[in-house]
């Protein structure tokens, strides 16, 4: 369909750093026992899909990520995985590969993305509107009161962060403003022209950006090769296509290569033909029958939303706190994206779990193969990873252990992240704390909302 | 063939003018008399099938017949002098018969009533707004009249036998036998000639009774094979009868074989249970969701026509159209042929899959099926010499030629046609919206003329409204109203235009639904009704009622009303048994309500569109 796929896997994200490690690149983080990329790229797969770009920032993240894929995605998807010098931002690798991008539209992801957003009728949706961008909006996932109790005006400020000011038309088709929601201090500044020309503008702040936009690779590319300093594509790259929607430079400009040169003839014929006699036959959301039903509006290149219907689950693992979230939702509301079947106690415990007497496994747990508990332990709404080992009256609520922990008895841990081969010695609690990989809590210790990180040597 | 043409003549005691005729000339329709002796070979007086200069289609095998026979005529063609060879008869016998389905579709075109076209138009306009037609017209009564009595003799001649019978091998071999023998008579008389030699032929035949069947045949063989090779090309172009949805069977089968997944909608009319219909709903997230599944089998242009139709985005029997051929032109320009195939054929799949996947997302107009139909004549007739990219440029370059020249340029002249129909103080009504009416009113403003326009419209697309919005700010004064209030504003108006998405060959038309009854009330008014249509959208076929083909549209369309939200008694109706909701698209007027169908070859009565359907397609198919 003349469409490529770049994801952008990132390399060792800083916002999430006790997590990642060096050995662990953001890419490959695991969501409840899997890699976050591994959920954008079975999405490419469920598409379709047959060939990828994943763009990592940095070498040593690039091999690790290549041999996950390599491993894991043999014979399923093409893909290919191309390093980019850390910190050029998304922009910035979009430009590193420029040369390998040759469809005529180009979808852009993260691949921190979380999803089961329809990525065809994302495409389908750019195409139909023949679109210079379309946009991906969710709708901002209202997640319950957060039982881990974490401080919650720090939570606020990081969710407002992600919260956008989007204008759209009146028929929910066209970008018309889009602000990111830190940006904005008190007042909103909107274009003049635009408002003129659309009549109408609809602002909302309950849509989130998606990060998944489609491109038209020419435009995508001549805009990167204009502005040098843009580095994100999103802070710098949208905005930009949507201010200048009514007055591009785009297609005036000589820098445009002559394919689309002549695409942009046809395209003003077919406008003629259309005006000319199709007019009747052309209604609402289509170029025609905006430029008949309104002289003034020329539109040279069109912003497209697609707004994700509200039962699709959107996240993106951009904070610890995301992370946490993202693992709850996985394990509760979203678990049919995991794919596991859940048993009649509402958990997906694995058979080779071995369970001391008088331990529980709550609803909304996950406990991967291999792991041992002792007696009298309680786990509630956490996720176990594998070959776990924990003692015995072990409480863990609203937690996170990944692989290969051991948990000494009677230790308490709450809301917290724990690494893989950690070493909890026993009476330890910890509430709210990042623990990174390979650390060692020592018995009885007490920490509250911290992050453990072993020292480097 | 007495036998054969009585039920006709018998059938229709009202008998009707078809095609071009001067209006002075009714020709004698007395009687079907026994047939004349020596028909004479003037245009006067025509034959006792009292076959009008545009000549009543003959029933299918006509041609097959004529083929056979062809030894025995050619003698006696030649003995009366006529210069008529093989190629001058074919015109005769090479009706296409899928254009005319049966004897009794025929009969049905020639019942109506005697055309009004003549009402408040001068028809001596009509014989001359047809000036390409006429030399044509003419040419084939020639052959006509000359053939007839061809015929006729060789049929007394021969037994009347039915040439249907089957049989057997021991006849054949018989028959193989005395066919023998008689061309070893006639070898032996070889000095007399062939005419000489065909009277023996005749005579051993008479003796023979079956064998004049199987000597004709076969010496016939060659000629029919060159004739089937054409014949199977045509079927191909045809596209394949339309698909029975109430056939449970071949819906399955049809289903496995579609790209995209439809669920069939419940609570259908028990009427219109062969047409498609699927729950609205359901298409769009399927076609998008394969969006990149379907990359193998639809090229993404003609994807983005397919969505577009299926929103409803392109709408409209032109705009549809002319977004297809884009389409295809895009496809074709990406197109390479694959090693080891040819362009012709693998590219004719290629349309094919094409056309089903926009077949799937909409049924397609009778516009765009002459349309593929013209792109697969263009395809394989393709010479042979051209290389890949020449053949392609090629199909480029006729892909725009008919845009230009069927959709585009015609419209002009029928605008052109049309504002010499609107004088000034007119009131012109029209229904929903159509571009070439469209373009009429506002080429008439643009002249300057005086006029006011009605729009009637109707629920549940309310197409007029945008046509509306045009007018208005185009500075012409505007009626709007409902198709309610039609029987009060008709007193006003002095002429009705309308458009159609197709117009069959007896003159009957297809247009949005609630065209008819416009029409209808036009007529009972004495108020002439104009529909403007583009000849490539006229249709061989005919059809007697609405419920045999039509598209049937959303029932949520009709049973919700826009801007009202207080629950209705229609909410959650797919789940009350007993209650079907029908939301039928198209509808069809007869041609008794219509004065005159403005096409790009003129204006004409809509009983002579069954001789631009045959002119056209011969231009088409044959250049």
């Amino acid at each position: 369909m003349d469409f490529q796929i770049v994801v952008l896997a990132g390399g060792f994200s800083k916002t999430l750093l006790p997590l990642v490690s060096k050995e662990l690149p953001k890419a490959l983080l695991p969501v409840a026992d899997r890699p976050v990329l591994s959920f954008i790229l079975e999405l490419l797969e469920q598409s379709g899909i047959k060939n990828a770009i994943v763009v990592v920032e940095g070498e040593s993240a690039a091999l690790l990520i290549s041999a996950w894929i390599s491993r894991a995605f043999e014979d399923r998807l093409n893909v290919e995985v191309i390093a980019v010098p850390e910190d050029v931002g998304t922009a910035g690798a979009i430009r590193e590969i420029g040369h390998r991008l040759t469809a005529k539209d180009i979808l852009v992801l993260s691949g921190d993305l979380v999803t089961e957003i329809p990525l065809g009728a994302v495409a389908a949706a750019h195409r139909r509107h023949d679109a210079m961008v379309t946009s991906v909006l969710c709708s901002v996932t209202v997640s319950g009161p957060l039982d881990s109790g974490a401080s919650s005006a720090k939570d606020k400020g990081k969710k407002a962060a992600r919260v956008n000011i989007i204008g759209l038309d009146s028929t929910k088709t066209f970008l018309l403003h889009i602000a990111a929601g830190a940006d904005v201090e008190k007042d909103i500044r909107v274009q003049k022209s635009i408002l003129h020309s659309f009549g109408q503008m609809e602002i909302r702040s309950d849509l989130m950006d998606a990060h998944m936009y489609a491109f038209k690779r020419s435009a995508l590319l001549d805009v990167l090769s204009q502005n040098d300093k843009f580095d994100s594509l999103r802070r710098d790259v949208l905005p930009y296509l949507v201010q200048t929607q009514l007055k591009s430079t785009l297609s005036s400009n000589g820098a445009q290569s002559e394919e689309n040169g002549h695409d942009k003839d046809t395209l003003q014929i077919q406008k003629k033909m259309f005006s000319q006699l199709g007019n009747a036959s052309i209604p609402n959301g289509s170029y025609a029958s905006n430029l008949l039903s309104d002289p003034i509006l020329k539109q040279t290149h069109k912003c497209v939303v697609y707004i994700a219907n509200k039962t699709k689950y959107c996240a993106r693992l951009n904070s610890i706190q995301a992370f946490s979230d993202i693992n709850r939702d996985l394990v509760g509301d979203a678990n049919h994206l995991l794919g596991y079947t859940l048993s009649s106690q509402n958990n997906i415990v694995d058979p080779s779990v071995i369970l001391g007497s008088k331990t529980t496994v709550g609803p909304q747990c996950m406990v991967r193969e291999g792991s041992e508990m002792g007696d009298k332990c309680s786990v509630k709404k956490s996720i176990i990873g594998r070959h776990c080992r924990i003692g015995s009256n072990v409480k863990i609520s609203n937690s996170i252990v990944m692989n290969h922990v051991s948990i000494g008895d009677g230790c308490s841990i709450q809301g917290s992240i724990i690494c893989s081969n950690v070493q909890i010695q026993e009476r330890a609690s910890l509430k709210d704390c990042q623990v990174g990989a390979g650390y060692v809590v020592t018995a009885g210790g007490d920490y509250k909302g911290e992050s453990l990180v072993k020292k480097e040597k | 063939m007495d036998v054969r043409r009585v039920p006709r003549t018998v059938s229709n005691p009202k008998v009707r003018q078809v095609g071009f005729f001067a209006p002075g000339t009714q020709p004698d329709r007395s009687q079907p008399g026994p047939p004349a002796a020596s028909p004479p070979l003037s245009d006067a007086s025509p034959t006792e099938n009292s076959l009008s200069p545009v000549m009543i289609p003959p029933p299918r095998n006509l041609s097959t017949e004529l083929a056979r026979q062809f030894p025995h005529v050619l003698p006696v063609a030649s003995l009366r002098g006529g210069s008529r060879g093989a190629d001058s008869s074919i015109p005769v016998g090479s009706y296409n018969p899928s254009e005319f389905q049966s004897p009794a579709e025929a009969t049905d075109f020639s019942e109506d009533p005697s055309p009004h076209l003549g009402r408040r138009n001068s028809s001596g306009k009509l014989a001359t707004s047809l000036p390409a037609g006429r030399f044509d017209m003419e040419f084939a009564k020639q052959n006509n009249v000359a053939t007839l009595p061809a015929e006729t003799r060789e049929q007394n001649t021969t037994s009347s036998k039915p040439f249907k019978d089957k049989t057997t091998k021991a006849e054949r071999r018989a028959i193989q036998e005395a066919q023998r023998a008689a061309k070893a008579a006639a070898r032996g008389e070889g000095s007399k000639g062939p005419n000489a030699a065909a009277p023996a032929n005749n005579n051993t035949n008479a003796s023979l009774g079956k064998l004049k069947k199987e000597s004709s045949s076969t010496a016939v063989s060659e000629k029919r094979s060159g004739d089937r090779q054409p014949d199977k090309d045509k079927k191909k172009d045809v596209p394949h009868p339309r698909m029975q949805f109430d056939d449970t069977n071949r819906v399955e089968k049809a289903k496995k074989r579609s790209v995209v997944k439809q669920t069939e909608s419940k609570n259908r009319v028990e009427l219109f249970r062969h047409l498609p219909q699927y729950e609205h709903g359901a298409w769009l997230p399927d076609v998008e969701s394969k969006f990149f599944q379907l990359h193998n089998t639809v090229h993404p242009a003609v994807y983005k026509v397919g969505l577009s139709f299926l929103t409803g985005d392109v709408s409209g029997g032109n705009a549809r159209c002319i977004a297809m051929l884009k389409a295809f032109q895009e496809s074709i320009k990406d197109y390479s042929t694959p090693p080891e195939k040819s362009l012709v054929r693998d590219l004719t799949t290629k349309i094919n899959g094409y056309v089903s996947f926009l077949i799937e997302c909409r049924p397609l107009s009778v516009s765009m099926g002459n349309a593929i139909r013209f792109l697969k004549s263009q395809i394989t007739n393709l010479p042979l010499h051209l290389s890949e990219p020449e053949s392609k440029e090629k199909l480029i370059s006729d892909i725009d030629h008919f845009i230009s020249e069927k959709i585009l340029l015609a419209d002009k002249v029928i605008v052109n046609h049309a504002v010499t129909k609107i004088n000034d103080g007119d009131v012109l009504l029209t229904y929903a919206s159509s571009s070439a009416v469209e373009m009429v009113f506002l080429h008439a403003h643009e002249l300057g003329k005086q006029f006011r326009v009605v729009i009637v419209d109707s629920r549940p697309k309310l197409e007029g409204q945008k046509l509306l919005l045009r007018l208005t700010r185009m500075g012409i004064s505007c009626t709007y109203t409902h198709i309610n209030a039609v029987s009060y504003i008709m007193h006003e108006v002095t002429r009705v235009f309308l458009g159609a998405s197709s117009v069959l060959s007896n003159g009957t038309v297809y247009s949005r639904v609630g065209t008819a009854s416009i029409a209808m009330v036009a007529h009972q008014f004495n108020v002439p009704v104009l529909i403007c249509c583009e000849a490539y959208k006229f249709h061989e076929g005919v059809q007697l009622d609405s419920i045999c083909s039509n598209e049937l549209g959303n029932p949520d369309a009709i049973s919700k009303v826009p801007g009202r939200n207080e629950s209705s008694c229609l909410d959650g109706w797919i789940d009350t048994e007993n209650l079907q909701l029908l939301n039928l698209t198209y509808d069809l007027t007869p041609s008794d309500y219509v004065s005159m169908i403005i096409t790009d070859f003129g204006m004409i009565p809509p009983t002579s569109v069954a001789v631009i359907v045959r002119e056209y397609r011969h231009e088409n198919l044959w250049t």
